[in-house]
């Protein structure tokens, strides 16, 4: 299926703040929306050190949320490019916050 | 009338969290450190915070230094000294010789004060992930370091704004050590109104009986002074702390207002009564060789058998 990267490092290299997180949001919903039916927005964290869970939450976390709500289909988000634990650990709390599935795309 | 002496002990130091104390407007306060031979992070943090709440209390301080030179100058390093003379805080007395500025060598992360939140993201960026990148450390570490720090930020410009209470923010200080085993110790602090005051604006957490009860309340996933607002998702800030130190295998104090939880060896408890420090504080080790996230479940085991 098609699926579109959106680089997280236009956000910085370290992601932190729930303010800057909800600034966010509106970036990432707005790139969920360009996705064909079917397909997958791949957040790629290229760049990226760390994300906090209150900026993740407030932006992935929503788009989460969103998804599991059906306001946008039957698109998918993922990630990739994740170059350390602490990153991964994040995510996946981040995920597991939402209750949605986050997975790991190919590079 | 005659100065009010607090002395501090001499390592950690011992008795730090005793001396935690408000004086009245007026008093004439004399922080001793003369015996003090070594400060955490936790408690650069802590005395400096107390001193702010002392000038907020409306006394006039005095430090006397450490008569240690080690001790001395690792505090003037850690840009302590210089911290308590560019905000006014307090007299130094005896006055100290500046060490150079240019003999950094023990010192990771100086005693530093955020005062806004877009601030936060530009320090750990700038300034901590480079120097703990310097200094050997990997991604991994690094990366769980500026998580807990960004998080507990997060919480203090949450809760840190309260009339009169100055300065307003967070302060962070960083320290490596090699014993028993190469390890990160990490502060960060406010003189906000504290876990129970900010929980209590929820109607579900109004009857909260004392500080010790908000702070294991503020550490269970999902609880926060927002959780009645519908469609809300916060309050995991303290929580992934909490997972951190536990899947880490750390230590942990945390401190808010008048009471203290601790961490040792994966069980949490309630410390005594002590002094009262407003705000928060809290203090982590991070052993280099392992960090790790504990689950949901493990800490609410854990919780469980406070």
């Amino acid at each position: 299926m098609p699926s579109i990267v959106y680089e997280m490092n236009r956000h910085g290299m370290i992601l932190t703040g729930r303010e800057a997180g909800d600034n966010v949001y509106p970036a990432l919903k707005a790139a969920m929306e360009k996705v064909d039916e079917n397909g997958t927005l791949v957040l790629s964290f290229a760049g990226v050190k760390m994300i906090n869970t209150s900026f993740g939450d407030s932006c992935i976390g929503q788009i989460l949320v969103d998804l599991r709500e059906g306001r946008f289909g039957n698109r998918k988000l993922a990630v990739r490019d994740v170059g350390n634990a602490a990153l991964a650990a994040a995510l996946a709390t981040i995920a597991e916050i939402a209750a949605a599935p986050l997975p790991l795309a190919p590079a | 009338m005659a100065p009010k002496s607090f002395v501090l002990g001499t390592t950690f130091p011992d008795n730090l969290e005793k001396i935690f104390t408000h004086v009245q407007a007026g008093d004439e306060v004399v922080l001793d450190l003369s015996n003090t031979t070594f400060l955490s992070p936790y408690a650069v943090c802590g005395i400096y915070l107390l001193v702010s709440q002392w000038k907020n209390d409306g006394a006039k301080i005095t430090v006397t230094p450490p008569v240690s030179m080690d001790c001395r100058n690792y505090l003037d390093r850690v840009h302590f000294f210089g911290m308590l003379q560019e905000k006014k805080l307090a007299l130094i007395n005896p006055p100290i010789r500046r060490v150079s500025e240019t003999n950094q060598a023990d010192v990771l992360f100086e005693l530093t004060w955020i005062g806004e939140p877009k601030s936060v993201q530009k320090i750990l960026t700038d300034r901590l992930w480079p120097i703990f990148i310097t200094k050997g450390f990997n991604d991994d570490l690094t990366g769980f370091v500026v998580w807990v720090i960004g998080e507990l930020c997060d919480n203090a410009f949450v809760h840190a704004r309260v009339p009169g209470k100055d300065p307003f923010g967070a302060f962070i200080c960083v320290q490596s050590y090699s014993n028993p085993r190469p390890n990160i110790q990490l502060a960060v602090g406010d003189l906000g109104k504290g876990i129970r005051a900010s929980l209590a604006e929820s109607k579900n957490f109004s009857g909260l009986k004392d500080d010790r009860e908000a702070m294991l309340t503020a550490m269970r996933p999902g609880v926060s002074s927002w959780t009645h607002r519908e469609g809300q998702r916060r309050g995991n800030g303290l929580t992934d702390v909490l997972k951190i130190a536990l899947g880490s295998s750390s230590e942990r104090d945390i401190r808010s207002v008048s009471g203290r939880i601790w961490l040792r060896g994966g069980r949490l408890g309630r410390a005594a009564d002590e002094g009262t420090l407003d705000g928060t504080l809290v203090g982590l080790r991070l052993f280099a060789d392992k960090v790790d996230k504990a689950s949901r479940e493990e800490i609410e085991h854990a919780l469980d058998r406070v």
